[in-house]
């Protein structure tokens, strides 16, 4: 696969901290600056974003059976057991 | 006296690139995979692999060989005879794995066996596996209660001894019950695996679900569960189970 402005744009997150940082704390903000799509951006915005992102670049993780998992948060989040 | 014959020319090098896309690539990783003449690689992330063939030229992707309903071990072995028909015609190989290159990677073991055996210098460098993560996530030290790790499917069709003691790491939940290559799990046998554990445990236990995503996000997916919720968790081939040790 060649790379495009979308893995650019998730390896640059990857290797900045300070960006990643930034993202998580204000994407819109992050993402209004990207050279990115519109529906590039309206992906990484979405709250299932990981899951849409993977099927998207047709990553080997499959979407899951079952209900998506959460966006992931800052830190750790537990899933409810009920 | 006769002269020793000269070793053959080809030589492979075995690397992880982690599990967080580029970001856990270690720095002799790197300098082998610039190094190479050839680069072979089995990524499951989009970034990486883009990563990969903007680094090097002749980076050629493994993924295609995998075929559903065709049993994993076969998939490796082919994987390994591609990557020593490079290694035979002279080429210094880098071959890439996600994660750690020597954890649940047959193909990576096959390949330097298969060149040890022609001759050919071959070895492996450390990669970053996602139980590393798990121990940075999840504020595990493996050196307190110990900790226990096994491929999921196997510690369950070999019904393997535990001790509850010790911390559990259970490979490939997702995967649970295949040895096949399928381009979606569905795994099967929770409910034997509930079984195994839930005397030692208790049904009440809390077991932990824990993936590390590639990009986008730095935190881990953790799902908490009671042990008997388990088969009713949505779960994918990334995840990893952690069971604490029992208090």
């Amino acid at each position: 696969m060649n790379a495009t402005p979308l893995t650019r744009f998730l390896l640059g997150l990857n290797l900045d901290p300070r960006r990643m940082a930034a993202f998580e704390a204000d994407p819109d903000a992050v993402l209004a600056a990207a050279d990115l799509s519109e529906d590039d951006r309206s992906l990484l915005r979405h709250p299932e974003g990981y899951r849409r992102l993977q099927a998207r670049l047709g990553d080997t993780v499959a979407v899951p059976d079952g209900p998506p998992m959460p966006q992931s948060p800052t830190t750790p989040r537990a899933v409810p057991s009920a | 006296m006769s002269a020793r014959p000269a070793a053959p020319r080809g030589s492979l090098v075995v690397v992880g690139t982690g599990i967080r896309a580029v970001a856990q690539v270690t720095q002799e990783a790197l300098a082998s995979l610039r190094a190479a003449d050839r680069v072979f690689h089995c990524v499951c992330d989009a970034v990486t692999e883009a990563w990969l063939h903007e680094l090097h030229p002749r980076a050629e992707s493994l993924r295609p060989l995998y075929r559903p309903g065709v049993e994993r071990g076969l998939i490796y072995t082919a994987m390994a005879e591609r990557v020593l028909d490079a290694v035979r015609a002279g080429d210094a190989v880098c071959l890439a794995f996600y994660g750690h290159p020597g954890v649940c990677a047959q193909a990576g073991h096959q390949s330097i066996a298969m060149a040890r055996a022609e001759g050919y210098a071959a070895s492996m460098l450390p990669g970053v596996s996602c139980e590393d993560c798990l121990y940075a996530d999840l504020g595990v030290d493996p050196a307190e209660a110990g900790c226990q790790s096994h491929e999921a499917t196997r510690f369950l069709s070999r019904a393997m001894a535990f001790d509850a003691r010790a911390g559990l790491v259970l490979w490939q939940i997702g995967m649970l019950g295949h040895l096949d290559y399928q381009a979606s799990y569905r795994p099967s046998g929770l409910p034997a695996l509930i079984e195994h554990l839930q005397p030692a445990y208790g049904a009440a236990h809390e077991v932990l679900l824990y993936e590390l995503p590639s990009y986008a996000a730095r935190a881990a997916l953790v799902q908490r569960m009671p042990l008997h919720r388990l088969a009713q968790a949505p779960m994918n081939w990334a995840m990893t189970l952690y069971v604490p040790p029992r208090p």
